[in-house]
């Protein structure tokens, strides 16, 4: 390689610039956002006082179990809009065109989009969990360094998926249902806001095809009950197997969709 | 398109026998994929021309002749339904990131300009797309901004003046120092001013071997600036040729291209 000459982690590092320089233009929306999320903590904290000591958690505070599901809920927001809505705005301000002119494969721009907003999600799980601390939660450490792997394979399961979503929007321009269906998913089947035993037979078994059903139960072991990497072990491998079998089907559908819109002339629309 | 049909030779662009045929969705894709057109539409048939390095190549044709789509095809966004182009030997559908790299775009509108960033942000983030280092791209933006006399570069683009947009616009085209530019109407909301320096910073490009190939609908400054023509009408070509071709001064240039493309088609 010529001295001078990108690599794909400098595309990917002047992606998260851009998005940086622009997000920072906007700090009022930082933070609300910030408020909006202590808000939603201390809304489960009150419910948690609600529901007591239900039967169905074992020993685990309702709070502490929700606050988790919260974070897995906002992390697959985050992994899956990112995405979605990098291509939708980009393709409204008339910067996809310029930027699919360009020598540059798709994925460096597409996981610099995820670079971020990543960022942001982890310096909120950060100010989740101190608040949770403030509110009397406590979190074994070592479960909180179990914690963070489990956090990021669930969160590239969710961009994966993301991917198909994407892929929908270049063809569709708006609205799709890749996204309802996964954060739908996460918070009524995938346990996020209550366990997912309480489900009928039938539904619990649909569960387990969300990767976030592993998500959560590999982070509830470790943040809640102390579980040591080789407990969640079973969590991490599904996981994933989840990426390796997503990931390229995701990229030939993306590029098949985006295929259909170079042919149609439809790229460049919304 | 078999690489071995046709030779590279000199020519930084190609264009042969290109069509384009918008054709509705098949009725699977329909609920999915929105289409301008129910009928089968031709937008382009049968085009071919060239551009050798040194030419200032202008596309001219009234609005509704092909010239976009044209320019979607050789920037490697919309695919050709026959034919082929290569952009420095490379074939713009099977070679398109090869092809890319040769090539500068100035899209219609300024709409492909990150509005909340600065002058310089867009143009180092640009270079890095293009293929520089970060390093090799803040170095190339700040040469490009004194080469366009882009003044205020710390300013946010939206606070940037139309002619300042498009001095911007121009300079993140030739980021990756590209063989070839493809520009789509750069000069149409610019005064005359601030157009003809356009104009003379894309003459200066092809001067120093570079190529262009410009859309307008501004006559005058077409046969002021171009080496060739290449006029569209109906998605055809009506008339390749230098504006010499058309008549022997350049206010009768303009008047004898006026009256090609008023000119109702055989």
């Amino acid at each position: 390689m010529k001295t001078g000459q990108a690599t794909s982690l400098d595309r990917i590092r002047a992606v998260a610039r851009r998005d940086w320089a622009v997000r920072r233009s906007y700090q009022f929306d930082l933070a609300f956002r910030m408020v909006g999320l202590l808000s939603s903590v201390a809304t489960f904290f009150f419910i948690s006082k609600l529901v007591g000591d239900a039967p169905a958690l074992e020993d685990v505070r309702y709070f502490e179990f929700a606050l988790i599901g919260l974070l897995v809920i906002n992390g697959a927001t985050v992994a899956m809009h990112s995405l979605k809505g990098a291509i939708a705005q980009e393709r409204a301000d008339g910067t996809l065109e310029m930027i699919l002119s360009k020598p540059v494969p798709l994925w460096t721009v597409l996981t610099g989009s995820l670079v971020v907003p990543t960022l942001f999600y982890l310096a909120e799980v950060v100010l989740m969990l101190s608040f949770a601390v403030v509110l009397g939660s406590r979190f074994p450490l070592g479960g909180l360094l179990v914690a963070m792997p489990l956090l990021i394979l669930t969160l590239v399961a969710f961009a994966i998926m993301g991917l198909f979503a994407v892929a929908f929007i270049v063809l569709t321009k708006r609205g799709e249902p890749i996204t309802f269906v996964i954060l739908q998913g996460t918070t009524l089947l995938a346990g996020a806001v209550f366990p997912a035993a309480l489900l009928p037979a039938g539904l619990e078994v649909l569960a387990r095809f969300i990767p976030a059903f592993y998500g959560l139960n590999g982070l509830r072991a470790a943040m809640l009950e102390g579980a040591g990497l080789f407990d969640v072990i079973d969590e991490i491998a599904i996981l994933c197997l989840f990426i390796v079998v997503l990931a390229p089907v995701a990229l030939w559908v993306l590029n098949r969709a985006l295929r259909i819109a170079r042919v149609a002339g439809t790229l460049g629309s919304y | 398109m078999n690489s071995e049909s046709h030779e590279p030779r000199d020519l930084i662009l190609e264009v042969h026998q290109i069509s384009k045929h918008y054709l509705p969705p098949p009725p699977w894709l329909r609920p999915l994929v929105r289409s301008a057109a129910d009928e089968p539409v031709t937008a382009l048939s049968d085009v071919s021309f060239h551009v050798a390095p040194g030419e200032v190549v202008g596309l001219v044709g009234p609005n509704g002749a092909g010239k976009t789509t044209l320019i979607k095809i050789l920037t490697t966004l919309l695919e050709p339904s026959e034919g082929w182009a290569t952009i420095g030997g490379s074939d713009v559908t099977e070679q398109a990131a090869e092809a890319r790299r040769h090539l500068g775009v100035v899209l219609a509108d300024d709409r492909g300009l990150y509005w909340r960033l600065t002058g310089q942000q867009n143009l180092e983030f640009f270079g890095v797309l293009s293929g520089l280092s970060m390093q090799a791209a803040a170095e190339r933006a700040t040469d490009l901004i004194h080469k366009v006399g882009l003044a205020e570069r710390d300013k946010r683009v939206f606070g940037y003046s139309t002619g300042m947009r498009a001095r911007l616009s121009l300079a993140i085209a030739q980021l990756g120092e590209p063989h070839l530019l493809v520009l789509d109407e750069p000069t149409r909301s610019l005064d005359p001013a601030a157009s003809q320096e356009v104009l003379s910073m894309l003459r200066g490009f092809a001067d120093d071997g570079g190529a262009v190939l410009l859309s307008s609908h501004r006559i005058a400054e077409l046969v002021d600036v171009c080496d060739l023509l290449v006029v569209l009408t109906g998605g055809t070509v009506r008339f390749v040729g230098q504006p010499h071709e058309l008549a022997s001064d350049t206010s009768q240039q303009a008047r004898a291209l006026l009256a090609l493309l008023s000119e109702p088609r055989a």
